[in-house]
């Protein structure tokens, strides 16, 4: 509605059309849109609260305070993808009432199973319940305790849940203070230099098969898109392009280009890919054209077509 | 007769429907001010406003909704239909009361108001199809002439019944039926689920089912099972000669009635996600849950407590989830939207985050828990794991504190429980309404 409105009073006087033009140069659609200073998403000048986050938009995050990385906790997710049921490690009660994880289903009993994490490796065993708990399929008897792999299924009575692993803990913890500084500018080309530094195959660079780049909106960091998949993610050694960013998953998105077409597919990310500021699900393809804005947790990147 | 056909309703128009659903997402933006226009109000209370921004948290939030409504007199017209049990141990004050109850119902309805009558036995019969409330003789002529017969189809009568109120619901009526049993179903489908799932189909179809049971032989947890389903009311009748006065009550709620087909849909923020809704079963979509409530009476208060884990994030104020209760308004039937936004201050501050607890909302969760322990206690009392020495124990104690919290109808029936189960009788069937009222978080 208030875009309407300016609109209308771009037309009608020269002055007004001033006022709106003079902010910053390279946003001109942008120009009335607000981003939120704790999550980076862009707001219509009309909402209170962030359409994300929820920040109150009018007023300044406390500073220093570091975003612990949720992305690497092994969870139960439902078969929808709508839900998730993080597990801590130790002990984890499953059950109608008072669970760790609570899961309101009537074939569920009170106390219906424990999930005990340990190291790396998950365990499931039923306490009880009326009817069973079951690792892809095979009933668990007595007090019988299960291995649960990544990406097995887990049902408690006849609700299906899958389960999956912890992203295998790194020594990351220089990668996160640098993430954790507010300065970004020299950091970024840091990190660049880090990761030439490190296992990057210099021959991937030089492919000829490249179709395209990725290049952060403050022109800092590019990366290059090659033919087939490119996996996009936090993690150094097992994607094509490293975001450092902690809001970026270990395994975040992929970027494909194949018959001349690029799409961008969330690969089960936890805070989220976006395209032209649409969010999208989880393991759906979305086609991309040149000029496309990519959002990988808080890092937006545009994709310059070759 | 004759005159009866000028009475058809002709059917429901699909655009009108379409127009007001139209309306409510172009007047989602009005909804958060105009307050005193609307037919219900929504206050959301977080059990803390302060929260603590370095770790993950859970709160409960409370969820407020009230019928305002506006001037008395000015009601929806009903869409009703009685479906009545005429099963062989109806036989006698039973039938002639019920009779009694159907005849007083006619006179209460006025010629704009929709009835029709399904009487089941070995299986369910149309006494009189959906119409006018004109000639008010002859439909009591119908009731009249309504005999016992043998066995129970509780399936038939609700298909057959809520078939006529949904072949003329309207969103310009209050579109209900009353279910009245006295028994086991012993005829046609008589599973629990299969009943309960054709409830289920009649709600998403726009009709909600009272169920009426009365004396000692019906299944109550089955009755209970519809009422819960459907989002309509659940009473249980122990003497022949007060079913008039329960079927008096129930169309007085009816005709009190500001906002049908309420839903309630959580929408949570990034970090945020709803780990349960008290008492009920959420369906979860992309950070958001949605219940179904039961219809809200003018001057009468519902409560939801959503419970959330809360991610930890930068200091700060965040609204964590905008609640928004999406009804239809019984007096303009036009579909409309209540929005409120639940703030939580996220900071570092033990001291600070000890001082925002709120009261009313842990009172309000002790007594949504009330709810699981009379469950427990009539569960108890069913297997006879819990003795009745016992169970009166429970419930003194349940009711000690919903005096506290000021929930004196529900005390009452928990006292009516007490006596009878000292009077060497089962609490059931009264309890189970209890707990309903309290789910419903009803007031």
């Amino acid at each position: 509605m208030d875009m309407d409105k300016t609109a209308i009073g771009a037309f009608d006087t020269g002055e007004a059309t001033q006022m709106i033009s003079a902010p910053t140069s390279n946003a001109t659609q942008m120009a009335i849109n607000v981003d939120c200073p704790v999550c980076r998403t862009p707001n219509p000048p009309s909402e209170t609260y962030c359409i994300d986050c929820g920040f109150l938009l009018s007023s300044a995050p406390e500073t220093a305070v570091e975003i612990e990385q949720i992305a690497s906790m092994a969870k139960l997710v439902t078969t929808d993808g709508a839900r998730e049921f993080p597990l801590k490690p130790g002990i984890n009660t499953v059950g109608r009432e008072n669970t760790d994880v609570l899961l309101s289903h009537n074939t569920v009993s009170r106390n219906h199973a424990i999930i005990t994490i340990e190291n790396d490796a998950a365990w499931v065993e039923d306490k009880g319940s009326t009817n069973g708990t079951f690792v892809d399929g095979s009933k668990i008897s007595g007090t019988e305790k299960v291995e649960m792999a990544d990406g097995c299924e887990v049902m408690f009575g006849s609700l299906a849940l899958k389960y999956s692993a912890p992203e295998v803990v790194e020594v990351q913890e220089p990668e996160y203070d640098e993430a954790a500084c507010e300065d970004t500018d020299e950091l970024m080309e840091e990190v660049e230099c880090a990761v030439c530094d490190e296992e990057i195959d210099e021959s991937v660079r030089d492919t000829p098969a490249l179709v395209g780049k990725l290049v952060s909106i403050d022109g800092l960091l590019s990366f290059d898109v090659q033919q087939g998949a490119n996996s996009i993610g936090r993690r150094q050694g097992e994607n094509d392009i490293v975001i450092t960013d902690p809001y970026c998953s270990g395994r975040h998105a992929r970027l494909d280009y194949a018959d001349g077409v690029f799409t961008i597919t969330d690969i089960g990310s936890t805070n989220g890919t976006k395209l032209n500021g649409a969010k999208l699900d989880i393991d759906s393809p979305h086609e991309l054209r040149d000029g496309d804005e990519i959002a990988i947790g808080n890092s937006v990147f545009r994709l310059e077509v070759a | 007769m004759n005159d009866d056909k000028t009475q058809m309703i002709p059917p429901n128009d699909p655009n009108k429907t379409q127009m007001s659903a139209g309306a409510f997402s172009a007047d989602m933006n009005r909804t958060q001010m105009a307050g005193s226009m609307q037919a219900l109000t929504v206050e959301c209370v977080p059990e803390n406003k302060y929260s603590q921004s370095t770790a993950d948290t859970r709160q409960n939030v409370l969820v407020k909704m009230t019928g305002t409504g506006t001037a008395m007199g000015a009601r929806m017209p009903l869409n009703l239909c009685l479906i009545l049990d005429r099963s062989g141990s109806m036989e006698g004050p039973p039938m002639e009361y019920m009779k009694r109850a159907c005849s007083y119902v006619v006179d209460l309805l006025e010629p704009n108001d929709i009835l029709s009558i399904v009487a089941f036995t070995d299986q369910a019969e149309l006494i009189m199809p959906a119409r006018r409330v004109v000639n008010k003789q002859l439909i009591k002529q119908h009731i009249d002439m309504l005999q016992v017969g043998n066995t129970t189809d509780l399936y038939g009568g609700i298909q057959l019944g809520a078939g006529q109120v949904a072949s003329v619901a309207s969103s310009g009526h209050v579109n209900r039926a009353l279910l009245f049993t006295d028994g086991e179903p012993t005829a046609g489908i008589k599973d629990f689920s299969s009943i309960v799932g054709q409830v289920a189909e009649q709600k998403s179809r726009g009709v909600t089912l009272t169920a009426l049971g009365f004396g000692s032989d019906y299944n109550e947890e089955l009755l209970a099972a519809i009422a819960k389903r459907s989002g309509g009311n659940y009473y249980y009748i122990t003497r022949p000669e007060l079913i008039p006065e329960i079927f008096r009550k129930e169309l007085e709620t009816l005709m009190n009635v500001v906002a049908r087909n309420v839903k309630l849909r959580v929408n949570t923020s990034r970090w945020v996600q709803v780990r349960q809704i008290y008492n009920k079963l959420p369906t979860f979509g992309h950070r958001s849950a949605e219940v179904t409530l039961a219809d809200i009476e003018r001057g009468q208060t519902q409560t939801a407590i959503i419970e959330m884990e809360l991610g930890n994030r930068p200091g700060g104020k965040y609204r964590v989830a905008k609640v928004e209760v999406i009804y239809d308004d019984s007096v303009t039937a036009a579909a409309e939207s209540v929005s409120g936004d639940v703030i939580v201050d996220f900071n570092t501050d033990e001291n600070l985050i000890a001082t925002g607890v709120n009261e009313q909302v842990l009172r309000e969760i002790e007594v949504a828990e009330a709810s699981r322990n009379l469950e427990k206690t009539v569960m108890g009392m069913r297997t006879q794991q819990v003795s009745p020495a016992d169970a009166v124990r429970e419930l003194e104690k349940t009711r000690m504190m919903l005096i506290d919290q000021g929930k004196t109808l529900q005390a009452q029936d928990i006292q009516n429980a007490i006596d009878q189960i000292k009077q060497g009788g089962g609490a059931e069937k009264t309890l189970m309404g209890t707990i309903i009222d309290l789910d419903r978080g009803k007031s």
